[in-house]
């Protein structure tokens, strides 16, 4: 699993954690990621797009505190990221 | 009666606002298009504006399109419109606040003079939104025309319209209040995870502060009973075997809450591999064996050929050791425990059935949650050393590794069978091993082992 997607896995398992299955269901509208489940994720296209509208489709919904929520979640693979390709929305 | 073009044009602003993805943002393209269908109904207007309210008449929020050559704009409106006079009981507006249109002659009551078309508007429509059986907005149209050039046939298509801008309104403040409700629930959600953490931090430090005194207990109490020096009476000895029983029965509560603790907080990895279960059967039958004869216990496996199951086998053996331990716990001297298998193809069931207590019908079904234990048909704890979350934490590892757990029991006295059911390592699970695997690089933690 690409970094990118290991992110995108730790953002939508946190994020279930919180509301449940609609995580996923949300991470399944998302243009560029693959979810059939959460074990099973790929990304199509440029990672850090779609991590960036991962993040909105749930600030989308739930509003800031989400974002919050996917920072929080990134933060444990960050430092596999080159600092240009972490999306400015997951910056702290 | 409408003509057909102003009905056309009517149902065009209703598909809009049906086919609005973001209801938010609703009323910034339907202002416009509302002007755009009036004035293709060859009606004359320079502005249209919508303005709402709040209960207290206080401005909510205005939208303002104004017509520019053949285009149409939208503008500010807080600088055209001197809104402290809209809602005033003034005599011209005392129809509108009955829900009825004005066409009034004199625009400058409402727009300001700084309005660089204010010389040439000779008539202002005023038409209100009524949402909740009271007038929360209103819909001005401004025109170089005199009011008794406005006709009946539109004054009849800007009611219509007024209901729908009603209905769109109606439908964002909707759309306002379940997003509003729904970042609230989500803010109180992420706050009870965030508070489920710390718990969980907090079990896990108790829990291994616990662990040191009370294995430096265990380990003093059971040296007193069984390498003292000096010669202690029976008395002394059975508080001594009740000191070392019911410090066991900590440390395994301790390691259960930590184990549970490890799982639920998604720190245990699964990494799954092919093997035999009648191996882990045999290895685990030999390490209880001790145990087992102590207490006068027959353990045995039913050798059948079995296809290879695709599963952890650290977790599988936690699983067995955990249920045979129960078995050896609540089977009385000179019982048996006999683990047996069954395939149907897709999964490796194994039984582990024992001749001892039993189990009511009624308590079957409580036995896999937390402190689940059945006081009533199993002996009591404090000699079992049981903690009543080996069945859960079974339970907990069973459904990470795809599998099933479930208990059976003809009642009490007429022992149990407790079984499991693992997937078997055919191409299309091997094919998929990603699904049944959960790898957390440096974040993983090993669970503590049971001790039976």
């Amino acid at each position: 699993m690409d970094i990118f997607a290991l992110a995108a896995q730790r953002i939508i398992k946190e994020q279930q954690a919180i509301i449940g299955p609609i995580a996923l269901m949300q991470a399944q509208k998302v243009q560029g990621l693959q979810v059939s489940t959460v074990d099973d994720i790929k990304i199509v296209g440029a990672g850090k797009d779609v991590l960036t509208n991962l993040v909105n489709q749930y600030a989308k919904l739930f509003g800031q505190t989400s974002i919050e929520v996917c920072r929080e979640a990134f933060q444990s693979v960050s430092d596999q990221f080159k600092p240009a390709d972490i999306p400015e929305i997951l910056k702290n | 009666m409408v003509h057909s073009d102003k009905l056309a044009a009517l149902l065009r602003l209703q598909q809009l606002v049906l086919d609005s993805e973001d209801i938010s943002a609703l009323f910034t393209t339907l202002v416009p298009q509302i002007l755009t269908e009036i004035l293709s109904t060859g009606s004359d207007y320079e502005f249209l504006s919508v303005v709402f309210v709040d209960p207290s008449n206080q401005l909510r929020k205005s939208h303002f399109a104004e017509k520019e050559g053949n285009r149409i704009e939208p503008v500010n409106a807080s600088n055209i419109f001197s809104f402290e006079g809209l809602f005033q009981e003034k005599t011209e507006w005392v129809n509108v606040l009955q829900g009825h249109i004005a066409v009034l002659p004199n625009a400058s009551l409402i727009i300001k003079p700084n309005y660089d078309r204010l010389p040439i508007l000779h008539s202002v429509t005023v038409c209100p939104i009524r949402f909740v059986k009271r007038v929360s907005g209103i819909m001005i149209l401004g025109s170089s025309r005199s009011p008794e050039q406005v006709t009946i046939d539109e004054l009849e298509l800007l009611q219509l319209i007024s209901y729908l801008i009603g209905m769109a309104f109606r439908l964002e403040d909707t759309q306002t209040s379940i997003t509003s409700t729904t970042q609230q629930i989500y803010k109180m959600n992420a706050q009870l995870h965030q508070l489920d953490k710390l718990k969980d931090d907090f079990v896990s430090v108790a829990s291994h502060e616990l662990r040191t005194p009370l294995t430096a207990i265990r380990s003093y109490a059971w040296m007193a009973l069984n390498r003292s020096d000096v010669i202690i009476t029976e008395k002394m000895k059975r508080y001594l075997g009740r000191t070392l029983i019911s410090t066991e029965r900590l440390i395994n509560l301790v390691n259960d809450m930590l184990n549970i603790s490890r799982i639920e907080s998604g720190h245990v990895e699964i990494l799954p591999q092919q093997f035999d279960m009648r191996d882990l059967i045999k290895d685990i039958i030999i390490e209880v064996e001790a145990k087992a004869k102590e207490r006068g216990i027959l353990v045995s496996m039913i050798d059948t050929p079995l296809p290879k199951v695709f599963a952890d086998p650290e977790k599988v053996r936690q699983i067995v050791m955990n249920l045979v331990g129960n078995a050896l716990k609540f089977t009385p001297p000179s019982g048996a425990i006999a683990i047996s298998f069954f395939t149907d193809g897709k999964t490796v069931d194994t039984a582990i059935k024992d001749s001892g207590v039993g189990i009511s019908p009624d308590d079957l079904v409580r036995l896999f949650k937390k402190f689940g234990r059945l006081d009533n048909s199993y002996i009591s704890s404090a000699t079992s050393g049981g903690t009543g979350l080996g069945l859960y934490i079974c339970k907990t590892l069973i459904d990470l590794l795809h599998g099933r757990i479930w208990a059976r029991s003809e009642g009490v006295g007429k022992g149990s069978s407790f079984d499991f059911s693992l997937p078997i390592a055919t191409p299309d699970v091997l094919a998929n091993a990603e699904k049944y695997t959960i790898k957390l690089g440096g974040n993983a933690k090993v669970l503590e082992p049971v001790v039976v």
